[in-house]
């Protein structure tokens, strides 16, 4: 059997023939990091105020991250990206030094101290768990996220993500993705980075070139 | 045919222990090429395509090489005394071929040294294009225009090499004429609004639109734009017409060269013309 799958919107047009006798489309959101083009696995959120954060506290805030949305086939075997739409602006910046920085997707977003209202088609929640294991008062601008490993929940009315960031200096942190949704009802979105079909699988990431 | 083959080639070597010698490398290049041809499907993209060729080509001479001296014994020659002999022939064969080893020792520095590497976009000694492959004597080059070109790795690590993606961004810039009735404030303002509106003109180094020169024809704009290595081409190519067009939008153009006469007659020339049009009919 042929099938057609057809989007068009003022984002532009994307036609595709789907073969198959069974199957299924898959739409969920997903790293946000495939448009225009996949040139990066980072994101980068920048925070509209700084926060700064007293040694040895632990802080528990939200922010917003950019939505992309993901329309897959799937069927007997493994699972396939057919396309990848977004009504979230993209832009891209330098993290670091143009040497040995990373480029990674831009976003930026006010720190909320609970789950703010948000267009759930164009961007998600994420809740930050922000750790000073540093003996002095840093100051927080930005975070820096691996997206491969990174866990997206989704249900009707919000997208939701979970990090975690430790500060070990005042120019350096790590940063991870955890595996726990807002609520019970959500549902894991499917990754299109599943770790093995990443290179290499690193959990953390290490920010090294400021906060 | 048992005669045949056990008839001697030279000293007590015979003609099946020469055939077993050539089956044997025959198997260890096709066994090498099997190996080298199953690893490189079974790594695919897990592995950076530099060191994935580098590792592969290790393996390739590594399987080869176990064959050859398992046949050196079979065509009565012993690898200890190859190795004493090896290093006389080595001085003699370096004297000889000094432009070989030159190239061989250079392609090792290369790979230790890794100035490119595979799919890099470089310029070497006037030549630009992608790196296909690295070879221990030599460099293949693909040119834009999809010439193949072997560069010796001699001249390859002793010329200048510009590696136009050994960062990972990189900076291009247009220099935009604008007309000097226009408003440059203005001109500046369209001008950021188009690079905020491109996802990958960068937001982080910041771009930097200016006026630069105040010139004969035209107040010229600089636009100094980051762009990640992998698309800055895309991006230098696209953002140019759309700057363009948005310019023309608001009315700002790009003037064409032009150059102010003023005459130091220019009574006479009136009076001349006055009498023109009075002798004409």
């Amino acid at each position: 059997m042929k099938y057609i799958y057809l989007r068009e919107s003022k984002l532009g047009k994307t036609e595709k023939i789907i073969s198959s006798n069974d199957g299924n489309i898959v739409i969920n959101p997903i790293e946000p990091v495939n448009l225009p083009s996949c040139i990066t696995n980072f994101l980068l959120i920048q925070f509209k105020k700084s926060t700064v954060i007293a040694p040895d506290f632990e802080e528990r805030v939200f922010v917003k991250f950019p939505i992309e949305i993901g329309v897959f086939v799937s069927g007997s075997g493994d699972i396939e990206l057919i396309d990848v739409f977004s009504l979230a602006e993209q832009k891209y910046t330098l993290y670091g030094d143009p040497r040995n920085g990373i480029v990674c997707r831009y976003w930026e977003s006010e720190i909320y101290d609970s789950p703010s209202d948000v267009d759930p088609l164009r961007e998600g929640i994420m809740e930050l768990r922000i750790v000073n294991r540093f003996d002095e008062w840093v100051e927080i601008s930005k975070c820096v996220l691996n997206v491969y490993l990174m866990k997206i929940f989704y249900n009707d009315t919000t997208v939701f993500s979970k990090v975690e960031m430790e500060v070990s200096s005042k120019r350096s942190a790590e940063t991870r993705f955890l595996m726990e949704p807002l609520s019970r009802d959500m549902k894991k979105a499917v990754e299109i980075f599943p770790p093995r079909k990443v290179q290499i699988v690193a959990k953390r990431f290490f920010m090294e070139w400021g906060l | 045919m048992i005669d045949v083959l056990g008839s001697p080639v030279y000293g007590d070597i015979t003609v099946g222990e020469v055939i077993f010698s050539v089956v044997v490398m025959a198997l260890s290049v096709l066994l090498a090429k099997s190996v080298t041809i199953y690893l490189r499907r079974i790594i695919g993209d897990r592995m950076e395509k530099n060191y994935r060729e580098l590792i592969l080509k290790l393996i390739y001479y590594l399987i080869i090489l176990v064959g050859f001296i398992t046949i050196l014994p079979v065509l009565g020659l012993n690898p200890s005394g190859l190795l004493v002999a090896g290093g006389i022939t080595g001085i003699v064969i370096g004297f000889a071929s000094q432009s070989v080893v030159s190239n061989l020792i250079s392609g090792i520095f290369i790979l230790w040294e890794k100035p490119i590497k595979i799919g890099d976009q470089v310029q070497v000694g006037g030549i630009s294009g992608f790196v296909e492959d690295i070879n221990v004597m030599s460099t293949i080059i693909r040119t834009y225009d999809g010439l193949f070109v072997r560069i010796p790795n001699q001249t390859l690590f002793t010329g200048n090499i510009t590696n136009y993606t050994g960062n990972v961004v990189r900076r291009f810039e247009y220099r935009i004429g604008i007309r000097y009735s226009d408003d440059a404030e203005r001109a500046v303002e369209v001008i950021r609004k188009v690079i905020d509106e491109e996802p990958f003109a960068l937001k982080n180094p910041a771009p930097a639109v200016f006026v630069d020169e105040l010139g004969d024809n035209a107040v010229m704009v600089s636009v100094k734009i980051w762009a990640p290595v992998q698309v800055w081409y895309d991006v230098k190519m696209r953002l140019l017409q759309k700057i363009r067009a948005e310019l023309e939008r608001n009315g700002i153009e790009i003037p064409f060269p032009q150059r102010v006469v003023w005459f130091a007659n220019e009574l006479e020339l009136k009076d001349i013309q006055r009498k023109g049009e009075s002798i004409s009919p």
